[in-house]
């Protein structure tokens, strides 16, 4: 039901936004979704975003399609901004979410826009119950660290630090000499390797220098008696309601409780 | 006796004829003046003689054997070539420079045999270079370096010995200097083959002229006989002052003065 | 001919190379002793051997072989083309190894054949030394070398980013930095494994030619009459350039400058003298890459820099120095 003063024409020029509008707009009162969606390695709602149309986040395309909302991301560059709020068209910025409760306060932001706070609420309802509908266990005998690419460690006010979180493990990074965040040195990993490596790629399956780093023997090594849990980033990069799905993933690749 | 002979030499570049069919030899005792105006053909033909470049037809022998079958360090050992305008492309010392001369007869990596060191000795006591051994090449003077590239050529001992240009940008002093030196090697028995440019140096020290003209040889002989004035103004487009009881000429004159 | 100069040399060389060796091998974010060191290079289980056998030891080994291989093909390219500001980073042979490797990698073909990165590298090495010597070798000009250079070098990267931006990988846009500015941090003794043969094949070819090379310096033409088959060596050194480099710059990335830097300092002590000087720049080279990389780490806190940034922190004012001293370089 679509109220009188909602946007009727809302264009996302940003990937967490594309998420954010696919789960909460009504299909019809979506113009556009960035080209990124599209791809099921970038995002688990690929099917749905491959119904619309799809720009590439420039600001002649915005303009043609005469939309009366605009979400843009922190990557997109503020000379658009301004050349779009200068010709009228309304404009909402989101920044990266750092956390399961940024993405809510986005998610309820964009839901005030669109006029559909009450649909919101019921779907982060839902999303809730999933995260605490599993039984809690002793995080202790769970060790873990999510790695991206290179070496990459998320820091602790992050989504993936989140995730680890609502799965029930103990992320190890502090311990590991990365306690904000940073590229770990590989020694360390195999002096203190954690029970549970979890790989973390966009697309784990491309050829890429950076996935050497998973492929070093010594990782090999030390891992023997660790395990490795290869994760898409899609899953939980931008939150969305959907990262409860994520979390029982992991927690399915993990185990249940011992 | 050691001797150079080319027969019916030619050498084409493209569609320009460098040398037609140029028959010559060079024996022993004897020091050969090869002379003509720019473009003749005279450092071509000397190459030729040292069996750098190939001719289009025609052969050149040494004591019978095509220089082309020789092994290239043969070839090395009996034939010395000192090029127009020798450079060196680092500052090595004196004694150094002597040295290469030397390569075709050492064995890699082997320390100088006593006869390699006899044979440097020998060609810096005669260029009178002994004491300047350690000098860096970069530091001599014109005349000074040209001897040490000299001292090179003869370090080598070789039966053969074709020099291009060897006085050039020399003061009249080292001029002389050189040339004698060359006379002094073709009485004691090595084959001596010279490009010049001067003609008074040629007929001054030289034993045989050979002229050449458009890549060919227009007169040869002994220099009053080869370089006579119908020569001189044929080939060269000038008139020779003589001294009266000398065979070499002290200076030239345009054909026709008004 | 072995002067005592060089003797010493090689001998001092050889001796601070092990020193720093043995640093390489100690130093890192997970503090070790020298016994633990020593017990993990020679055997034993358990972390220790981990760390100083599969992450330490092969980064000093391919710090020691890409080192010594950058350090002989500068020298053997500097006899070649008879140019002091010849080196395998500056005129772009390094650029070529990487446009080469990155072909290889980011195709998916060195997943299928180990070999077809090295080999890659060789490959790209070989045509752009080709490409140089044609254009360059009839004079001695060192403005025309710098430019040809310069001009491969921007082709090359340019290619190389192009490649990597078109490639479906997400991360490859970030790692035009690794490949441009090379660096030895992650790699396996895989890695040495599949450069060692090329690179010691390489070295063994540029010293077999060293004694040839030492007649070059009095030009081309003398050279022949001095018994030198011209090409001959030309295909020797081109080829052990490219083996020498190609691989390294496959795994490690382009680590520029020491090419340059190795062969003007060690000049002065054995001389210009191929024969001499392709030896200890070898030995040389080991020295400055391993020594860099070791001062690298020291600092590693504060964010591991690149090692070919530091090589050219150091290498490119020395350039300057050295162009501009370079007789034909001003006109």
């Amino acid at each position: 039901m679509l109220s009188a003063t909602a946007p009727t024409r809302v264009v996302s020029l940003n990937l967490c936004t594309d998420s954010l509008l696919l789960e909460l707009a009504p299909p019809a009162s979506i113009a556009s979704l960035t080209q990124l969606s599209r791809n099921p390695a970038l995002s688990p709602l690929a099917e749905r975003a491959a119904k619309f149309s799809s720009n590439h986040g420039l600001a002649e395309e915005v303009i043609a399609l005469a939309p009366d909302l605009v979400l843009a991301g922190p990557a997109t560059t503020a000379t658009t901004n301004a050349l779009l709020s200068s010709l009228g068209v309304r404009v909402e910025t989101f920044g990266i979410s750092a956390s399961l409760s940024d993405f809510e306060r986005d998610f309820l932001r964009l839901a005030a826009l669109l006029e559909r706070q009450s649909y919101a609420a019921q779907l982060l309802e839902t999303m809730r119950r999933n995260l605490h509908a599993v039984p809690r266990r002793d995080v202790s005998t769970a060790s873990a660290l999510l790695v991206q690419p290179n070496g990459y460690v998320p820091g602790p006010h992050s989504l993936a630090n989140d995730l680890l979180k609502y799965a029930e493990t103990n992320n190890v990074a502090p311990a590991l000499g990365v306690p904000n965040g940073g590229f770990i040195a590989l020694e360390r990993l195999v002096a203190a390797p954690p029970r549970w490596l979890i790989i973390s790629a966009i697309d784990p399956t491309q050829p890429a220098r950076a996935m050497d780093f998973f492929s070093h023997p010594a990782l090999r090594q030390a891992m023997r008696e660790s395990r490795v849990v290869t994760l898409s980033d899609a899953l939980w990069a931008c939150g969305g309601t959907y990262f409860a799905e994520g979390v029982e993933q992991l927690r399915a690749a993990i185990g249940g409780p011992p | 006796m050691t001797a150079l002979i080319a027969s019916e030499f030619s050498v084409s570049r493209g569609a320009h004829t460098l040398l037609s069919e140029i028959s010559c030899t060079v024996a022993a005792g004897q020091l050969l003046g090869i002379c003509g105006p720019n473009g003749a053909g005279k450092t071509t033909l000397l190459r030729g003689l040292a069996g750098l470049l190939r001719g289009d037809s025609g052969t050149v022998t040494l004591n019978g054997r095509a220089l082309h079958e020789l092994s290239l360090t043969d070839r090395a050992r009996q034939i010395g070539y000192l090029a127009q305008g020798p450079q060196i492309a680092w500052p090595l010392t004196v004694v150094d420079l002597v040295a290469l001369g030397r390569q075709p007869h050492r064995v890699a990596w082997h320390a100088p045999t006593p006869a390699d060191q006899i044979a440097v000795e020998r060609a810096l006591r005669s260029t009178n270079l002994e004491a300047l051994r350690a000098r860096s090449v970069s530091q001599l003077s014109g005349g000074e370096r040209m001897r040490a590239h000299l001292a090179r050529l003869l370090a080598g001992e070789h039966r053969i010995l074709l020099l291009d240009e060897p006085t050039a940008s020399l003061d009249p002093r080292h001029q002389l200097e050189v040339m004698a030196t060359l006379k002094t090697l073709a009485d004691g028995g090595l084959t001596v083959a010279v490009v010049l440019h001067d003609l008074t140096l040629a007929t001054r020290y030289c034993t045989e002229l050979l002229v050449l003209h458009h890549g060919s040889v227009t007169t040869r002989g002994a220099p009053a006989l080869a370089l006579d004035d119908a020569c001189l103004a044929d080939v060269f487009g000038v008139r020779a002052e003589r001294v009266a009881g000398d065979q070499a000429m002290v200076g030239f004159r345009p054909l026709h003065e008004s | 001919m072995k002067t005592p100069a060089l003797s010493w040399v090689l001998g001092v060389l050889g001796g601070v190379l092990g020193l720093l060796f043995v640093i390489a091998l100690c130093l890192g974010p997970i503090t070790l002793t020298l016994t633990d060191v020593a017990r993990g290079v020679f055997g034993g289980t358990g972390a220790t051997h981990v760390i100083v056998h599969e992450i330490r030891l092969p980064r000093a080994l391919l710090a020691i072989l890409i080192g010594s291989g950058l350090g002989m093909a500068g020298a053997a390219l500097q006899a070649l083309l008879r140019n002091p500001l010849a080196e395998p980073g500056l005129i772009g042979v390094s650029a070529g190894s990487a446009l080469g490797a990155v072909v290889a990698f980011y195709t998916g073909l060195s997943a299928q054949y180990a070999l077809a990165l090295p080999l890659a590298g060789c490959a790209g090495a070989m045509v752009t030394t080709l490409i140089l010597y044609a254009f360059t070798h009839r004079t001695l000009d060192t403005g025309g070398l710098i430019l040809a250079g310069v001009a491969i070098n921007s082709l090359g990267g340019a290619l190389t980013a192009l490649l990597l931006s078109l490639s479906p990988n997400p991360y490859a846009t970030y790692e035009i930095v690794f490949w441009l500015m090379g660096s030895l941090a992650d790699r396996s003794n895989v890695h040495v494994m599949l450069v060692a043969p090329f690179i010691l094949t390489g070295m063994g070819l540029l010293i077999y030619a060293a004694p040839n090379l030492d007649s070059l310096v009095l030009g081309e033409e003398v050279a022949q009459s001095l018994g030198v088959n011209l090409g001959r060596l030309r295909r020797w050194v081109i080829v052990g350039v490219a083996l020498a480099v190609g691989p390294g710059v496959a795994v490690a990335g382009i680590i520029g400058f020491i090419g340059l830097l190795v062969p003007h300092l060690l000049r002065p002590l054995v001389t210009h003298r191929p024969t001499a000087l392709i030896p200890a720049s070898a030995l040389g080279g080991a020295v400055m890459t391993l020594a860099a990389d070791n001062l690298i780490r020291l600092f590693a806190d504060a964010g591991e820099l690149k090692l070919g940034v530091l090589t050219a922190l150091i290498g490119a004012p020395l350039f300057l120095v050295i162009a501009l001293r370079t007789p034909g370089s001003r006109s």
